[in-house]
């Protein structure tokens, strides 16, 4: 049986392998993996739905986030960060079994 | 009683059969059950088992009788083989079927559709329910928190969707122990986290602060899951539940009780509730009936030591005191999912009641009785539904959903982070007789700030109402805008689905 000798790999032939660390660092011809010809790189150019718009996305909707709160959204935040602040207290009295 | 147990160890797995087959299509299959697992005391997670395998009107119990279950042994391997009582360190599965399986075992793979879940028997007296992954009683209509496993039977594949359930064995697990094994093989088989095993469990929750015994366990603070829970790769949340029904109706809609429970069971997140004293794992939840979801809302528990699928009718009037009060839910939210589902919903609620302001006279000529925002809070007709989900399912759905194709495009093209927060709005009526009830969404960034505010644009990756769709791309904050008619509404995208779903095809090996 005609073997390619110690440390050979399928993909090496009968080529003497590297360490392990050295063989990973060795990078492959960009252009065995980029293209099979020499021709330009290819470009795809996906169709994207509806319309580009400039501006923010809150100019885009008419929406003017700078204005008074609307219905007390900030006091409903602070109700959500007071109820996990409770949380940590209700929990020290806890033991589950 | 030590000679009893001498005779159960031998007799655990007395001869060499591959499987035996029990028929339940008589009582007398059950009372066998209840002889071989439960022989000293009645047992309440059996009992339950049996009622939902009665519901599924299951009529063959295919038995492997040494079967080495991976949980079993890992609980054999750190606390039962230490024991001077011996205990057998294979286990029993019983796999639950709904037509008459014949003797000679072949062909099971014709059998996935009469295939409703397995559990698996531990040989302890007292507390025989092991890793249980049986279907939710058919006869419920709810959203669960379901996970699909893969079951090989003697050389066949077999499928199941189900809730992940298993009981204490009151010395080397406790209920926390169970309830964060519950949650974490759900996390397994659905978000794709590690399997983790008792022992890893038990091993993990000695950090935080422990506050008695541990071996054998007197039970887990508050510290030790949320500790153990962590380093499992979630990122465990913790909430105040309101202590009334007046509390809880007065509250805002993202700190009520229903609230709170149905965002996670929603996202495929099932919380774990806690009193003073124990630990249970809701599974699913219904709404009986049209209106308000104080009014009609049911859950459903996995409580380790009571059973699976078991009903709630009204968490402020628990009949058991071991259930009161519901003090804390503990959702355990993905890792990279940093803004919770109470932030999430306050500010897509925000966001979409401006945006409809804005939009109030177009959307009025593509509605019929449309009634504007400008005044104030949303008619009653709009309800709000909020759920986590990974960007690549909420993708995949897109295509059965009936959303206009150009926005579900749209969406599709979108760079989007792993997790994504979904607030639906939706008309309450269309949604009580279940037709198609969404007409936007407003969808945010899971991994923003968690203490982002509304006025922070960051957070929001796209926005829908009724064919005017917007969405921002990630590093140039591009802007993409589609406007479509015919507008309808169209389904939820919603990932913990009503029942159990279509099981795919057996494969066959």
């Amino acid at each position: 049986m005609d073997r390619a000798g110690p440390g050979a790999t399928p993909e090496s032939g009968a080529e003497p392998s590297l360490p392990a660390s050295s063989a990973k660092a060795q990078p492959r011809e960009r252009t065995d993996v980029m293209a099979a010809d020499e021709g330009s790189p290819i470009v795809i150019n996906v169709v994207e739905p509806g319309e580009p718009v400039s501006g923010s996305f809150a100019a885009a909707f008419g929406l003017d986030l700078d204005r008074a709160d609307l219905h007390g959204f900030h006091e409903r935040l602070s109700r959500i960060d007071e109820s996990e602040r409770a949380a940590g207290r209700v929990a020290a009295t806890v033991q589950l079994h | 009683m030590a000679e009893m147990a001498d005779a159960r160890f031998f007799a655990w797995t007395p001869d060499d059969a591959s499987a035996v087959i029990i028929h339940t299509d008589s009582e007398a299959g059950y009372a066998r059950l209840r002889r071989e697992y439960a022989p000293l005391v009645e047992v309440p997670a059996l009992e339950q088992l049996i009622y939902v395998a009665k519901t599924h009107k299951v009529e063959s119990i295919v038995v492997e009788r040494r079967y080495i279950d991976a949980d079993y042994r890992s609980e054999h391997s750190s606390f039962y083989s230490t024991t001077f009582q011996r205990y057998p360190s294979v286990a029993h599965r019983l796999h639950f079927f709904t037509t008459r399986v014949a003797d000679s075992l072949e062909d099971l793979d014709q059998l996935q559709d009469n295939y409703v879940g397995y559990s698996v028997m531990r040989p302890l007296d007292t507390a025989p329910v092991g890793r249980t992954m049986i279907a939710p009683p058919p006869d419920i209509e709810a959203r669960w928190c379901l996970a699909t496993d893969t079951v090989h039977l003697l050389g066949w594949t077999l499928r199941v969707a189900a809730v992940p359930f298993m009981s204490q064995d009151e010395q080397y697990l406790r209920c926390a122990h169970a309830a964060e094994w519950m949650v974490l093989y759900h996390a397994h088989l659905f978000h794709g986290l590690p399997r983790r095993l008792p022992a890893d469990i038990y091993d993990e929750a000695l950090g935080g602060e422990v506050v008695d015994r541990q071996l054998p366990s007197m039970g887990l603070s508050v510290g030790q899951m949320l500790n153990s829970l962590h380093r499992f790769g979630l990122s465990p949340s913790r909430l105040t539940l309101p202590a009334t029904r007046a509390e809880s109706v007065s509250l805002d809609p993202e700190l009520s009780l229903p609230g709170i429970i149905c965002r996670y069971v929603n996202s495929q997140m099932p919380p774990i509730v806690l009193s003073r004293s124990h630990a249970w794992v809701i599974a699913g939840y219904a709404i009986e009936g049209p209106g308000h979801a104080h009014d009609h809302a049911v859950f459903y528990r996995h409580d380790d030591a009571a059973g699976p699928y078991i009903k709630v009718d009204d968490p402020w009037k628990e009949p058991l005191e071991q259930h009161q009060p519901w003090l804390l839910a503990l959702p355990s939210l993905p890792k990279k999912c940093y803004l919770t589902a109470e932030r999430a919903e306050a500010v897509s609620i925000y966001l979409y009641e401006a945006a409809a302001n804005a939009l109030e006279h177009a959307l009025a000529e593509k509605i019929d009785s449309f009634p504007g925002f400008a005044s104030g809070v949303p008619e009653d007709w709009l309800g709000y539904r909020t759920y986590g989900i990974s960007s690549t399912l909420y993708k995949e759905g897109l295509r059965t959903r009936g959303l206009p194709e150009p926005i579900a495009q749209l969406y599709r093209l979108a760079n989007w982070p792993k997790y994504i927060w979904v607030t639906e709005v939706q008309d309450r009526d269309l949604r009580d007789r279940k037709a198609p009830a969404v007409l936007g969404e407003v969808i945010l960034d899971g991994t923003a700030h968690h203490l982002t505010d509304f006025k922070d644009p960051a957070p929001l990756l796209a926005m829908h109402i009724a064919g005017n769709a917007l969405r921002k791309s990630p590093e140039f904050g591009n802007l993409q805008k589609v406007e479509h008619e015919p507008w309808t509404h169209y389904e939820s995208g919603c990932p913990a689905p009503f029942r159990s779903p279509p099981v795919p095809s057996t494969v066959g090996t």
